[in-house]
């Protein structure tokens, strides 16, 4: 047997070549969820589902059963119905929320490495740029996905098993198309917005407070606008507003916010998109070739 | 030679941790190096000397008086740290200037110390940009600027020669020398030991909070007689140059390194020059070598940490 | 086939030419790379880890076409930057294992030799606790470590005993010889101190203006210089030098206690013994003169910007 000096090995293991964005991800999700804020607010969205989820309850089984002592006071209650627009409050709610969460998690994702001079470690490594920066958007996304998507989907499906039949099933049968859909548009273009803070201010506090101060501005400015020109359709150019809107359509809600179509809301999240992918890309880009 | 710093029964600790441990030393004007491992309470006692701390015990006294909110006596003092921080879009002259002025110049003459400054330290053609545009090499060069824009009578310098080049570095050294040579004092505390030697032959070594030595490297060296003397040899046949050692009682170790080099450890090393001066005359011993390992500032660093 | 093969490489920034027809081969062994600040060193480096694209001529690594095969050539390769790196929130096996997977391993591989390295490298128990907690010697080892852990062929070195005390910057240069040495990686060492890079290295490059200004061994380079020798004696310098002199032998120059001499052609050192003997003082310190790197360095760096630099500038 070799008498092994005090020194490493060689290493005799393999190397495998997949993508390394989900290495990233994982490893930003593992920081993530030690933090103690990050900890109290998943606590917060845990207890406004819990919440919906008596709603579910207290709808499909105790409203349904006659002799249920507390069906007749319920009744008068008709927020308690399980609908489309209950489902759509749920994922309004949830929106600022996920905003803070994303504000906490991603505002210092690569303002931090760049500080820490992670980035030489991170390119002197066999990855590409689109690893790093999918990696990082991708983390936010999925937590961003845990909060709004992720338990809308339980609570249909509870609701389906609660209040089982043909009849339900074909109501509820959209429901879960509607939910991604408008979970994807409130996360994604807020993962974005922050990662692009973040690639270009210099330090954490700043992106947040930045990626804050913005979203509190356009509101502000968008919604002075629509009061003083008395046109509501000005409210457009509010983000929050056009998220409303976005909402609205997909799940089919009366009295829009506005009266533009669609079509007007969804083209200003998708150039929120843009620009914000254009940022991040240049700068990452730029580290990766950083003197 | 006058005393320019003296510390009596100095004690600075934060908290539990204790950070200077009863020190007594007085340093001497012209250049000394203050050594230590990280933690050893280097900049603890630039600290302390600066006035930018109390000490918890004890009295530390430069130019005679304390330098605690001593305007007197801060006005002769100039400080390099080492740390890297600046307001980065002003320029290099700016910086230097506005210290100037802070410490209580008038414009005019702070614009010509500024300007002299740069100048000592090579940096005129670069101190109009602003420093987030310098290297290392002139963020350092910057901050020795500052130091010297003053004129002070006693320089602070903590790792000055750090993020230069090689020529940078002897350029550094110069000044440095030139410093001491023209009545300057200078406190010069580095890691690097081979570049504190081309400095200064005075040291000071502090160690956990206190001083291990104090003085001329050679001093300390015969002081530490406890440690035996390795002294090398690089001769045509040093197996027979080693008989002439297998004898003497005062030689504790031989070892034979590579073909041609003996290395002797003694505890006269007197008797053991003289036994080597004589051996090279002889015939059939060619010396073409003898070294002493233990001049060195590091090898002196080494006995007395380990 | 070398290990990188340099060919009459340009890089430019924008106008500025940073490296400026740079040709060199190195196959194994350790390299110091010298040059004075903003001589091309760093761009040199980052070309070698395929950040910069060259604008004519060639770079060859580990036999890849860069910066086309740069991510090939980044699994075999270790870097080590100069600046500080540090991941606040996790602890040094946190971020090492991490890193292992970053080269592809599968995360139980790659905390194995998270823990081998951690040991080679001279972390201990410390290495559970968060980075932020560490001081720059144990950052600096976690640096090298993540540079080493996939176990490479080739090593680049950015000032790696940057901020470390006396103790440590010897420690971290043994590592380095010992990985050069024993390990058979190849090592390009980059630094300002002269005298690390003549411990570790065999073999320097001076990078001056964007070009090299001598590629060779740090033997040739410091090769005795004949006949001259530096001396110092007990005591009674005068009487010795007196003596010297009557046996031939010049002094070429005199600091303080260290001289240098001459001895006439043909003699060796035995007559600096004889004048010795006669002026009944002893000879402590004998060496063979030789050009210390540092002199040749300066001599280098005296080269002249040649006429293509002074137009670019």
């Amino acid at each position: 047997m070799p008498v092994y000096t005090r020194s490493y090995r060689n290493y005799e293991g393999t190397f495998r070549r997949r993508g390394r964005w989900m290495l990233i991800v994982e490893q930003e999700l593992r920081i993530l969820v030690k933090g103690k804020i990050f900890q109290f607010l998943c606590l917060g969205a845990f207890l406004h589902w819990l919440l919906r989820l008596f709603q579910v309850v207290a709808y499909d089984v105790i409203m349904q059963d006659p002799n249920h002592p507390m069906a007749a006071m319920l009744q008068q209650a008709k927020f308690l119905t399980v609908n489309e627009t209950a489902f759509f409050d749920f994922l309004r709610i949830q929106a600022p929320m996920v905003f803070l969460i994303c504000l906490l998690a991603g505002s210092g994702m690569i303002c931090n490495d760049v500080r820490n001079n992670l980035m030489e470690v991170y390119f002197s490594k066999p990855i590409t740029w689109r690893d790093y920066a999918l990696g990082k958007l991708l983390s936010l996304v999925f937590v961003g996905l845990g909060f709004t998507a992720l338990p809308a989907i339980v609570l249909v499906v509870i609701h389906n098993l609660l209040a089982p039949g043909w009849e339900t099933l074909t109501t509820t049968i959209w429901w879960p198309v509607e939910i991604a859909a408008f979970s994807l548009v409130i996360v994604l273009p807020f993962s974005l917005g922050i990662l692009a803070c973040s690639a270009v201010m210099q330090s954490q506090n700043y992106a947040g407070i930045t990626a804050f101060m913005i979203l509190v501005a356009n509101g502000v400015i968008a919604a002075l606008l629509a009061g003083f020109l008395q046109e509501e359709n000005y409210l457009l150019l509010s983000y929050p507003m056009s998220l409303d809107r976005i909402g609205q359509a997909i799940f089919h809600q009366p009295n829009p916010v506005f009266n533009l179509g669609w079509g007007w809301p969804m083209a200003f999240v998708a150039m929120v998109c843009l620009l914000c992918s254009v940022i991040i890309t240049r700068v990452v880009r730029r580290a990766e070739c950083a003197p | 030679m006058s005393t320019i710093i003296s510390a009596k029964n100095v004690s600075k600790w934060f908290g539990e941790v204790v950070a200077l441990n009863d020190l007594n030393v007085e340093i001497e004007t012209g250049v000394t190096g203050l050594l230590g491992a990280n933690g050893a309470g280097k900049s603890t006692f630039i600290k302390l000397a600066l006035g930018l701390y109390r000490p918890s015990r004890g009295s530390v006294t430069v130019f005679g008086e304390s330098p605690r909110n001593n305007a007197a006596v801060l006005r002769r003092i100039g400080y390099c740290p080492e740390l890297d921080t600046f307001y980065d879009n002003m320029t290099g002259y700016e910086y230097v200037y506005w210290l100037s002025r802070y410490w209580g110049m008038s414009a005019k003459h702070a614009q010509v110390a500024a300007e002299q400054a740069c100048d000592r330290v090579g940096m005129t053609e670069r101190m109009d940009d602003p420093i987030e545009e310098y290297s290392k090499g002139m963020r350092q060069r910057i901050k020795i600027a500052q130091a010297l824009s003053t004129d002070p009578d006693l320089l602070f310098l903590d790792e000055p020669m750090a993020g230069l080049d090689p020529q940078g570095r002897e350029e550094m050294f110069s000044l440095i020398r030139e410093l001491g040579d023209n009545g300057y004092s200078v406190v010069v505390s580095s890691h690097i030991l081979y570049e504190v030697e081309r400095v200064t032959d005075n040291v000071v070594l502090l160690f956990q909070g206190s001083i291990m030595a104090h003085g001329k490297v050679r001093e300390i060296r015969s002081l530490i007689d406890a440690h035996p003397h390795t002294i090398h040899v690089d001769c045509s046949a040093p197996r027979i140059l080693a008989t002439h050692f297998v004898q003497d009682e005062s030689v504790l170790h031989l070892d034979f390194e590579g073909e041609s080099r003996l290395v002797i450890r003694t505890k006269d090393p007197n008797a053991c020059y003289a036994r080597i001066n004589a051996a090279a005359l002889e015939p059939d011993v060619e010396v073409t070598r003898i070294h002493c390992a233990d001049d060195s500032l590091q090898a002196v660093f080494d006995y007395l940490v380990k | 086939m070398a290990l990188i093969e340099l060919e009459h490489v340009e890089v430019h920034y924008g106008d500025f030419k940073a490296l400026d027809g740079v040709s060199c081969e190195i196959d194994g062994g350790s390299v110091g790379l010298l040059g004075p600040n903003g001589a091309g060193k760093s761009t040199l480096m980052k070309t070698l880890l395929g950040f910069n694209r060259a604008s004519t001529g060639s770079v060859r690594l580990l036999g890849h076409e860069m910066p086309r095969g740069a991510l090939q050539v980044r699994q075999e390769l270790g870097y080590m930057p100069e600046r500080e790196v540090v991941s606040p929130k996790v602890s040094a096996v946190s971020f090492l294992t991490y890193v292992g997977q970053l080269f592809g391993m599968i995360r139980v591989d790659a905390m194995e030799r998270t823990h081998e390295v951690l040991n080679y490298v001279g972390l201990g128990e410390a290495r559970y606790r968060k980075m932020e907690t560490y001081s720059t010697g144990m950052l600096q080892r976690v640096k090298l470590a993540q540079a080493l852990i996939h176990d490479p062929k080739l090593l680049l070195l950015d000032e790696p005993t940057n901020g470390l005390d006396p103790d440590g910057r010897l420690e971290m240069l043994d590592l380095i010889a010992d990985i050069g040495q024993r390990r058979g990686v190849t090592v390009v060492l980059s630094s300002h101190l002269l005298p690390d890079v003549q411990h570790v290295c065999k073999r320097v490059i001076m990078v001056q203006h964007g070009r090299v200004v001598e590629d060779n061994s740090i033997e040739a380079l410091t090769a005795p210089r004949d006949g001259q020798f530096e001396v110092q004696v007990h005591g009674a310098q005068a009487s010795f030098l007196d003596a010297a002199e009557k046996l031939g032998v010049t002094c070429v120059q005199q600091r303080n206690e260290l001289l240098l001499l001459q001895v006439p052609e043909g003699a060796s050192g035995e007559v600096l013994f004889r004048a010795a003997q006669e002026a009944q003082t002893q000879i402590r310190h004998l060496e063979p003169a030789k050009s210390s790197l540092a002199e040749v360095f300066m001599e280098a760096m005296k080269t002249p910007p040649t006429p293509s630099d002074e137009d670019a500038a």
